[in-house]
């Protein structure tokens, strides 16, 4: 039963979004989103992070919103071109993209490998932004059913799912998640206000500021990273020639191969962004796998191109992509869950505006919530309308020489942490923490996970004691109350996910091709 | 600008997804990085018992939540360490330098004692050209118009349109 509720809600969302200042800053932000995103080697998460200062001064959260929308959205489409143009995905969601992507431009196919990603963003973009319009308020509804032990176990499913498909290693990504639980516990305790590891500072009083750790972790770690293997990595060859960019759009074949698999794409994306499984890592690689099984199938129908540049390789996952970032709004608007690091730095976003989603968002902040689903819509939509004819201008920012690209970055990352409160504590602050992230991207440890749970780690707490404080103490309520129950069994699965294919192969009596299922490291 | 300056002469293409998957650090630095999670999750499990607990209705009470993160944590560290001894040692030489990072993590440090006494501008536009200058670049002049550029454009565009304010220092604008 739809309610037409949903659509006059919607259709205010609409008439606020239309307003010509708010359009402005859903245009600048996907103007923003792609050219910060386009640089190799950067996110969504990171983008977003790095911008995040410009919108300290909105008065008025809901061009903020609007502006982060499309600073999404710009962002992810930036990723996909350079993966597609020079191989280097920014975040482990293009790498599916690249895979084909990169291959399709080398035979000088790169204008249809950015147009159906393009297009393909596009249609999974509406389609599931729709979904979410629909799912999001009963979600809602049904959330505000939700008591405290609830919460506490959906937040621990969360992190540990995500824990469990991010990075290659169960102890390294569990690892990173202690750290950014412990980086949570710092500062004064919300509940009897006992200073807890504040090392007898003032400063770590009111804890570490999460921008703090985001800069940290993927700006300053980063350029670190980076620059210890300058040395042994010759900066990146220049692969744009302007005369294969130039070989037409779309033909028919190719719409004809592109069609399925966006919609395909779509049905991965939205219900795998909308589960906690890390946000787009999953389903892009499902996707890719899909199309890559079905050509096989078809394959008297045309040549199989997979591995030599096929269009359903890129169509698939792109959609797939983007259908997720709507999915993942469903847990963060409903229930103030980040379930990947670029919605960890949304609900960081949402906490300097004062605004904490959740069940009463809904209610509270009705206007708010119709507004930026509204925007999505129409960053969607900007996104078609800039990227088709301005790609060639976007790809010229991928020749600024590496070593301005990244002191460019340190430049924004203090900026960005500098402005939280006028001091060069954050900075060093902010150092610190980049430091620790340029040793786990040596050691090959998951970043997302510490963004977790510095963000989930106090909620998750807070959850816990109050549920013992109802019980009177008795942890048995955790286990007594069914769903809460059924979360915490879904948890421990979790765990195992990682090793099905091991156990399957077990079963089966036959060797397993790899021995756990990972997928890449979330940016 | 142009990007041919600095491309070296080896065709090599960066994979990126390649280089990710490798774990590049030799054992010993996987050895010294347990180390160093067991010594502090270790510290911070003592630490522990200087959160101070008051008497109240809360059963768990603010200890219980860093006992369980540090406990765990401690634990995780000491499976890593076990996990690096048992790691093979690693053949070749290391692809990656430590004098960049090091480099850069002082000029990071530099920066934050500086901003506020030189000003926003004189000190983000040495931040950006001692950092080209250690990432690689070598040309001078271009550098240094970019460095001085950006920092005057950022410096305007955030005390002017966005409203933040950032140090005047020396300038006294």
């Amino acid at each position: 039963m739809i309610s037409l509720a949903v659509f006059n809600d919607l259709l205010h969302g609409f008439s606020t979004v239309l307003d010509p200042m708010n359009l402005l800053w859903a245009v600048l932000g996907v103007t923003l989103g792609m050219l910060v995103g386009i640089l190799p080697g950067i996110g969504p998460a990171l983008t977003i992070a790095l911008l995040l200062p410009i919108t300290f001064n909105f008065s008025d959260p809901i061009g903020a919103f609007i502006m982060f929308a499309g600073i999404y959205y710009g962002a992810m489409y930036g990723g996909s071109t350079t993966s597609i143009l020079i191989n280097t995905p920014g975040e482990s969601a293009s790498v599916a993209t690249a895979i084909e992507g990169h291959k399709m431009a080398l035979k000088g196919r790169a204008r249809a490998a950015l147009a159906t990603a393009a297009i393909g963003s596009f249609v999974a973009g509406t389609i599931s932004t729709v979904l979410l319009t629909f799912v999001a308020k009963p979600i809602g509804n049904l959330a505000s059913e939700f008591q405290s032990t609830d919460y506490f176990a959906i937040t621990l499913l969360a992190m540990v799912a995500v824990t469990a498909l991010v990075g290659h290693s169960l102890v390294r990504g569990l690892l990173s998640l202690t750290v950014g639980l412990f980086i949570g516990l710092i500062g004064l305790d919300s509940l009897s206000g006992a200073q807890r590891y504040t090392f007898g500072t003032l400063r770590l009083l009111d804890g570490v500021d999460v921008v703090i750790v985001i800069v940290g972790l993927f700006a300053i770690g980063e350029t670190l990273h980076v620059a210890s293997k300058l040395r042994s990595t010759p900066d990146r060859p220049a692969v744009l020639e302007k005369g294969q960019l130039r070989t037409g759009y779309l033909n028919k074949s190719d719409w004809s191969r592109s069609w399925a698999p966006w919609l395909r794409g779509t049905a991965l994306g939205f219900p795998f962004g909308a589960i906690p499984s890390g946000g787009a890592e999953v389903p892009t690689f499902l996707s890719y796998t899909i199309e890559k099984r079905r050509a096989r199938k078809a394959g008297r129908k045309h040549p199989d191109e997979f591995g030599d540049g096929a269009i359903e390789g890129v169509a698939g996952p792109e959609a797939a992509n983007n259908a997720s970032f709507s999915g993942v709004l469903v847990p963060l608007l409903t229930l103030g869950l980040p379930t990947s690091a670029t919605a960890a730095v949304m609900l960081a976003a949402f906490q300097i505006f004062n605004v904490q989603p959740g069940p009463q968002l809904f209610e509270d902040q009705g206007t708010l919530v119709w507004t930026l689903i509204a925007s999505l819509y129409v960053g969607n939509l900007i996104l078609l309308i800039m990227n088709l004819p301005l790609i060639q201008i976007w790809v010229q920012v991928l020749k600024v020489p590496r070593p301005l690209l990244y002191a460019g970055i340190l430049v924004f990352a203090c900026l960005g942490v500098y402005s939280l409160s006028g001091s060069g504590y954050e900075v060093l602050m902010a150092l610190l923490i980049g430091v620790v992230g340029f040793f786990m991207r040596k050691l090959d440890f998951p970043i997302a996970p510490v963004i977790l749970g510095v963000i989930l780690g106090p909620t998750m707490e807070e959850q816990f004691r109050r549920s013992l404080v109802i019980s009177n103490g008795d942890a048995s309520v955790f286990f007594t109350r069914p769903l809460s129950l059924i979360i915490i069994v879904l948890t421990v699965l979790a765990l195992f996910v990682p090793y099905l294919p091991r156990i399957v192969a077990r079963i089966r009596g036959t060797q397993a091709s790899r021995d756990r299922l990972t997928f890449g490291e979330d940016d | 600008m142009s990007a041919t300056e600095e491309t070296s002469d080896t065709e090599a293409v960066e994979t990126a997804k390649t280089a990710d998957l490798e774990v590049e650090a030799s054992r010993l630095v996987r050895i010294i990085a347990a180390l160093v999670l067991v010594v502090l999750s270790g510290t911070f499990l003592v630490g522990v018992f200087d959160i101070r607990s008051p008497d109240g209705l809360d059963p768990a009470g603010p200890r219980f939540f860093p006992l369980l993160v540090t406990a765990a944590w401690l634990l995780l560290s000491l499976a890593y360490l076990v996990e690096s001894l048992r790691s093979p040692r690693t053949a070749g030489a290391p692809d990656h330098s430590w004098f960049e990072p090091v480099a850069l993590s002082a000029l990071l440090i530099l920066y934050a004692f500086l901003v506020v006494p030189l000003g926003y501008m004189i000190a983000t536009a040495l931040l950006f050209y001692a950092a080209a200058r250690v990432l690689g670049s070598r040309q001078l002049v271009r550098d240094i118009i970019v460095a001085v550029v950006l920092a005057v454009v950022v410096y305007i565009a955030f005390t002017q349109f966005l409203d933040i304010s950032l140090p005047e220092g020396v300038l006294g604008l």
